[in-house]
């Protein structure tokens, strides 16, 4: 399953969702993703609420989880002398 | 129903900043310390969130960005760190004078130490300033190297295990009583001396940025267990949340976004320059000028103009001059190259999913913080609550920041340290057991009750939310809030007698973060509607003004066992500093 925002793309392979504990769930603060009862694996339900803070794809034990096209810090001129 | 007992010197409830810090504090002194966490380590907490320890912000940068005048000193001695806090209030509670002064000198003198000693445990870049700027897992590059030193020195973790209420035997507090949602069991701890840590209770308003897991369970089981809040009316909002449809109700944390943007009704009016002028808001200097960054623009530091700004757009908001419950942010005279050096702004960019900020002006509304607050359950400047064997750190006492919660955390730690040194853990009465039981016997109760709509916790939850934006939302009045506190009184009797988790420990969880929501938003209902001035974020419609001859108090709310809260106040203790002109009145 893949959902776009902008220049962004959220990718969640269920096929690799294995951990069983629903752990992405878990860290996401924005209440996008809630967790199957009976499979334990996650469902994305609230795409409006994302923040692409990549919480999920960070504690992904089985990398089922790809956010691309985010701007980063390096995709911008910043000062980092302070 | 299975239930099972752990046994420990330290319990420590909640892995953010405070509760890592005060189990490490523990641990250290060589005492068995359970660190229990109703989700999975750190990624919950709103610490995880938190880009910067604002222990020492270079001031060329504040200055640039237009956040402080040169020559005001952020490097901070001590001094100045005082009296900010004192003034500013929020970081380390109260709010305009009305923060616990000790506990503000406590954190004043102790932060520059608190913040180098992080390198000691493994913290690389104590002063990195990742504030929001992706890869965007922001407190990740301080809160993981500090999970990983609390492991390796012997801190024991427990996840996935909701704390409910605390035990109470002769007074003093000698366990806590929850559920574990992967085992599906109900859990008994027996401690010397618990520390909470549970955060704040940002998730109560409809518009909010915090954390899902911010409901407040540590107020309202320390309120259950005799403990005293105070201030609680001191919920901090922002103006710059988003009001636009198809992106999060966010905050955007850009700088240049919030200093350099101008605020419009719907008829495009640069609203806030008349109500500067009306207001008497503008300082000495105020250049009035369009082009200019706000404090130069209101000859004001931009951290005193917030809360002017928030009442100004709800005023226009309430008064039909904004359009779908939001005013406008127009960014769009800004020049390109301030964008470049805007960090923050990244992450702006990519919440608004292609909206251009620098084409068109954005709906904006005040949204509550969530972190940002000055109240809290009542600590002394050892982190003592007022319940001997309950200890406290971090948002869920009156203050919020990391470095709030990193201090905190060690005076915390220490006391709970040295307690637990002291005092053996306690055996439970059999009335204790008792207690215990008929606990777990609750929560079976919610399990397993048929599920109907009125009894949903996510409805309840989206209930309380809409009343407490509505009644205690940036501007308050009587008559709100007192709907407010008839509407959550229903909720009370209608809702949560029928609170269903149909068998998912996962909506158990919810379901107690309800009847904690419930709590924490009456106490934050009931303070405000006795604090009869505008103070801070405490902003009255019908006592506008602040009002230091009769309001250098903090209130208070105390609860004896299933009775009513009881508001009351008392004088704050201005130890170190007073208001300028402040004449003592006898109290
Ligand atoms: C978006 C955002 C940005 C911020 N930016 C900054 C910043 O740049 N600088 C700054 O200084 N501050 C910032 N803050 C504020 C700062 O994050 C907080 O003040 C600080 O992290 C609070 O730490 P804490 O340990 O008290 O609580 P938290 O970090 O919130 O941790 C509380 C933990 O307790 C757990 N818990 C709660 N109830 C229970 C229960 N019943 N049983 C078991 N566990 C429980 C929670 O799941 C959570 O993990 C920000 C906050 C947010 C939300
Ligand atoms: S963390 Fe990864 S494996 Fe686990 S539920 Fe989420 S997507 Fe699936
Ligand atoms: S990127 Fe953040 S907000 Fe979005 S789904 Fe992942 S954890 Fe949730």
């Amino acid at each position: 399953m893949k959902w776009t925002a902008g220049k962004i793309t959220y990718a969640y392979d269920e096929e690799q969702c294995t951990c069983g504990a629903a752990l992405c769930v878990e860290a996401c603060a924005q209440s996008v993703l809630d967790a199957n009862e009976e499979t334990d694996k996650m469902e994305i339900v609230n795409t409006v609420q994302c923040i692409f803070c990549k919480l999920c794809e960070e504690i992904c034990p089985t990398k089922a989880i790809s956010i691309q096209g985010a701007l980063t810090l390096d995709d911008v001129v910043h000062e980092r002398d302070w | 129903m299975k239930t099972t007992t752990t046994e420990c010197d330290v319990l420590v409830i909640g892995s953010g900043m405070g509760g890592l810090r005060a189990s490490i504090e523990a641990r250290r002194a060589g005492l068995k310390t359970l660190l229990v966490e109703k989700s999975i380590l750190t990624r919950a907490s709103a610490s995880i969130y938190a880009g910067a320890l604002v222990a020492r912000v270079p001031p060329d940068y504040l200055v640039k960005m237009g956040l402080a005048e040169p020559g005001m000193n952020f490097e901070a001695s001590i001094e100045d760190s005082f009296q900010y806090f004192v003034r500013e209030g929020a970081r380390t509670g109260g709010s305009n004078f009305t923060a616990n002064q000790r506990i503000a000198m406590t954190v004043a003198c102790e932060m520059q130490t608190r913040a180098e000693e992080l390198r000691d445990f493994g913290v690389e870049d104590i002063y990195a300033q990742r504030w929001l700027g992706p890869p965007a897992v922001y407190g990740t590059h301080m809160m993981l190297p500090l999970l990983a030193h609390a492991r390796k020195i012997g801190v024991k973790t427990r996840i996935m295990t909701m704390i409910t209420d605390f035990i109470r035997q002769d007074g003093e507090i000698v366990g806590a009583v929850g559920f574990d949602l992967r085992k599906k069991q109900f859990v008994t701890f027996r401690a010397s001396s618990i520390v909470m840590a549970t955060g704040s209770c940002g998730q109560i308003y409809e518009r909010s940025y915090a954390p899902i897991r911010m409901t407040g369970d540590g107020l309202a089981m320390a309120c259950r267990a005799g403990a005293t809040l105070t201030d609680m009316e001191m919920m901090g909002f922002d103006n710059w949340g988003v009001a636009l449809d198809g992106v999060p109700q966010y905050w955007i944390p850009g700088s240049v976004a919030r200093t350099r943007g101008v605020l419009r009704n719907a008829q495009g009016e640069a609203f806030f320059l008349k109500y500067a002028q009306e207001h008497r808001v503008a300082g000495k200097g105020a250049t009035l000028s369009l082009d200019d960054n706000l404090s130069r623009r209101y000859g004001r530091p931009f951290i005193e103009l917030v809360p002017h700004l928030i009442k100004a757009s709800m005023t226009e908001i309430l008064e039909g001059r904004g359009k779908n419950n939001a005013v406008f942010l127009d960014l769009t005279k800004v020049p390109k190259d301030l964008w470049n050096v805007d960090s923050k702004g990244i992450f702006t960019q990519n919440l608004l999913r292609g909206f251009n900020l620098q084409e068109h002006p954005l709906p904006v509304a005040p949204i509550c913080i969530g972190d940002f607050k000055g109240g809290g359950v009542r600590i002394d400047e050892r982190g003592r609550t007022d319940v001997p064997g309950l200890f406290a750190a971090g948002d869920v006492s009156p203050g919020s920041s990391l470095l709030y919660a990193l201090v905190t955390g060690v005076m915390a730690g220490r006391s709970a340290t040295q307690r637990a040194h002291a005092t053996a853990v306690p055996e439970l009465t059999s009335e204790s057991r008792e207690w215990t039981e008929d606990q777990a016997a609750a929560l079976e109760t919610i399990l397993s009750r048929t599920p109907s709509h009125l009894g949903d916790p996510g409805s309840i939850k989206s209930r309380i939310k809409g009343i407490m934006w509505k009644s205690a939302g940036p501007l308050r009045d009587r008559q709100g809030l007192q709907r407010g506190l008839e509407g959550l009184k229903a909720v009370e009797e209608e809702a949560i007698p029928n609170l269903s988790a149909s068998g998912s420990y996962r909506k158990l969880r919810e379901a107690m973060e309800a009847i904690n929501m419930v709590m924490s938003g009456q106490s934050i209902v009931s303070s405000s509607q006795y604090r009869t001035e505008s103070r801070g974020y405490n902003q009255r419609l019908d006592y506008p003004d602040r009002d230091d001859t009769n309001w250098l108090r903090n209130t208070t709310l105390t609860r004896a066992g299933d009775a009513a809260m009881t508001v009351a106040s008392e004088p704050v203790d201005l130890v170190f500093m007073k208001p300028e002109g402040y004449e003592e009145r006898a109290t």
